[in-house]
């Protein structure tokens, strides 16, 4: 099915400059301005798109890792935190992240939002309130529970999970015709995966929105206390900012959606009044730590539904302000990223690779942001004004992360792998869980050489009802500057605690319909 | 020692013989006692690569992928290229300050004091022999500085990366592909 894309203009393409006008400018195309687009163009409003990510569509999609991670994600698939102690993948195209990810789709637990409301003061944020807008987007993205078989990827973790005395549960998936490819990471080939690429983009520019690709905001236009405006770039194929095609949109409201990292960094290059230097503070990455286990038959980790088994036990089990929790999932395994996780060099390398096909891989997704511990990371500006994110791991973060070692570890060994291999430098390739047990517990917590991943960015903007520890109110509405609205995972106060898609979608479809609803009793 | 030898020589050598073989042979300063005009790729489609930085990844990638079991596996010319090309364009997509810590990290390996300081390689790259290399990548492996631990990995992620992303790496991991859905 060829989807169209009216409306669409690939800015790197211009020969010069242009100038529009619009009710309502939205910078990012990802989980929050995609169905933001589609709510507000649906409402009237004259909508413009800008998205710095190219427009590839399923007809450009050909399953490569070489070339999904160069054209979709930020910075080759490789973006880092300042130390480089953490790998962040993150899309970077029409479709933000929902391009590239993983499919899998949670509401947002009821206990995160609990936090949220009693520590933020968020407004209307308790599960009973965000209920229908979950199932509003999980009815028009066609999420539900994966109904065939696990692959053996996640059969695995299934298994192991219930020889620890553990739930696995199975994980609804934004999927409509999906053939159990198991590419989703480098592009869905077929139109499966309803991501914003395929669903809300399409709608709005049918009905009039207009699509800015290969365009980056730059920065947001005031006059007095007022957004007017956001002026924008022109990126080449190498994602460098084209300084002589500037492009500048003429507007009554701005919403910044960007995705966290990003939208806080265009709040820092528009040098807007941040009084409480809250801006840019509270970035939250769902830290992940991973273990491999080598099993006797093949396993084929590339295969099949990436994500469809995951395990919320030990998400809790110390309370919401405990000791951090973490949800266990599994990875895919592609040659391109299975080869760089591994960080040992010639034939040790060499070796480890050779057991590509037998090769499980766990990982465990911590839960920052719910205790003073853990304070997460701040976003800033280098001096080419882009952005870096400064995330310390800290004790409380790394006692979770062993502990999610150990778990994995033994929960590898239960369901049968013949070795196991948490990644961390200084571990070995571990052939029983005695012995893994204890060299686990001597493997020293240091950045750089535990291996920390992270493909959930949140917060950054923090939302809230006090003014000296947020950026945005409970309308998701900037404080100090009128008609400037964030809305995206930035919002987040903490970290989701689950895959954050679907918490995206509902809170920023409830977002939009607010600001319809406000703008019609004016 | 001096012979005349072309880059398309020396990448016949690192390809067929293997870096084993290379030990005692200065290749590195043959090259830059020579012409490097004739050239099997044209150096000039690298745009963030200069000639200096193409010769230490081409001793670098093998020594990444298959270290001293190279002799054994044989990597073909056409893989180092392409590698050489990815490795390329990769460093392009990526932001500014990051590309400045690349160049940094490249002009210290390229240069021999530098090397000798940091790498323990006081001769240059084509001289050092297999273990030598091993040596060097497990020196900033499991260095205590932590500079040089990021810089090991940065350079994994990007040379291993760059190998794995090519069909023609996929073989020896028994690895055939994604699907064809053109049946």
């Amino acid at each position: 099915m060829n989807i169209q894309y009216p409306n669409h203009i690939n800015v790197a393409q211009l020969d010069s400059s242009r100038a529009f006008d619009c009710d309502v400018v939205i910078c990012g195309t990802g989980a929050g301005g995609g169905v933001a687009a589609e709510i507000l163009t649906q409402a009237g409003y004259k909508v413009i798109m800008l998205e710095e990510g190219p427009l590839k569509r399923s007809s450009d999609f050909d399953m490569q890792e070489k070339t999904a991670y160069a054209t979709l994600y930020q910075e080759a698939a490789g973006r880092k935190t300042k130390d480089k102690a953490i790998n962040i993948l993150q899309g970077r195209a029409v479709g933000g992240s929902t391009t590239v990810n993983w499919t899998s789709s949670f509401r947002t637990p009821q206990k995160t939002l609990e936090y949220w409301s009693d520590n933020f003061h968020i407004k209307d944020i308790l599960y009973e309130n965000m209920e229908p807008w979950f199932i509003r987007m999980e009815q028009r993205l066609n999420i539900s529970p994966w109904v065939s078989p696990a692959n053996e990827n996640n059969a695995i973790l299934a298994r192991g999970a219930k020889a620890l005395s553990l739930t696995p549960k199975v994980i609804p998936r934004n999927v409509n015709g999906c053939i159990n490819l198991g590419y989703c990471g480098t592009d869905c080939p077929i139109n499966a995966k309803q991501s914003m690429l395929v669903s809300t983009i399409p709608t709005a520019l049918e009905s009039g929105a207009t699509l800015l690709s290969c365009c980056r905001a730059q920065k947001i236009l005031t006059e007095k206390d007022k957004a007017i405006g956001v002026k924008a770039f022109a990126i080449n194929k190498y994602g460098k900012l084209k300084k002589d095609i500037v492009i500048t949109v003429h507007t009554a409201k701005v919403i910044v959606a960007g995705g966290a990292i990003n939208s806080p960094a265009l709040l820092l290059r528009s040098k807007l009044p941040d009084p409480y230097r809250t801006l840019g503070k509270r970035t939250f990455l769902h830290p992940v730590s991973l273990v491999t286990g080598i099993m006797s038959k093949p396993v084929n980790a590339f295969s099949g539904a990436p994500q469809s088994v995951y395990v919320d036990d030990l998400l809790w089990c110390d309370g919401v302000t405990g000791k951090v929790g973490y949800k266990l999932e599994t990875a895919p395994m592609h040659p391109l990223l299975a080869s760089t996780v591994f960080l040992h060099h010639g034939s040790h390398h060499y070796d480890i690779m050779q057991k590509f096909p037998y090769m499980q891989a766990s990982l465990a997704l911590l839960r920052d942001g719910f205790n003073d511990d853990s304070v997460g990371g701040e976003v800033t500006l280098d001096k080419y004004d882009y952005p870096v994110l400064d995330y310390p791991i800290t004790d409380y973060i790394w006692e979770g992360i062993q502990h999610s070692w150990l778990t994995m570890t033994e929960l590898l060994f239960a369901a049968g792998a013949k070795h196991v291999i948490p990644l961390h430098l200084d571990s070995s390739i571990y052939s029983s869980w005695n012995k893994a047990r204890q060299a686990i517990k001597k493997l020293p917590l240091k950045k750089l050489r535990a291996q920390v991943a992270s493909a959930h960015v949140m917060g950054g903007c923090t939302m809230g009802g006090d003014i000296n520890n947020s950026v945005v109110d409970s309308h998701g509405r900037y404080h100090h500057v009128k008609n400037l609205f964030v809305f995206d995972g930035s919002l987040f106060p903490t970290s989701i605690g689950a895959n954050p898609q679907l918490s995206i979608y509902a809170l920023i479809a409830k977002l939009t319909n607010n600001l319809i609803q406000s703008d019609s009793l004016k | 020692m001096k012979t005349n030898i072309n880059r398309r020589d020396l990448l016949k050598w690192i390809t067929g013989i293997g870096v084993t073989s290379l030990l005692g042979v200065s290749t590195f300063q043959i090259l830059q006692d020579n012409s490097i005009s004739d050239l099997e790729w044209n150096h000039e489609d690298f745009k963030f690569l200069n000639d200096e930085d193409q010769i230490t990844l081409l001793v670098l990638i093998p020594a990444f992928i298959y270290g001293e079991t190279l002799n054994t596996t044989r990597i073909k010319e056409k893989q180092l290229i392409n590698v050489l090309f990815n490795i390329d364009f990769a460093i392009l997509i990526l932001p500014e300050r990051t590309q400045d810590e690349l160049r940094q990290l490249l002009n210290i390996l390229n240069n021999g004091v530098g090397r000798w300081l940091l790498a323990g390689v006081w001769k240059s790259w084509s001289s050092a022999s297999a273990q030598d290399l091993i040596e060097f990548l497990q020196l900033w492996r499991n260095s205590l500085i932590e500079i040089l631990q990021s810089a090991y990995q940065g350079l994994h992620q990007i040379i291993i990366g760059s190998f794995y992303a090519e069909p023609d790496s996929w073989k020896t991991i028994h690895y055939s592909g994604p699907p064809d859905l053109s049946l």
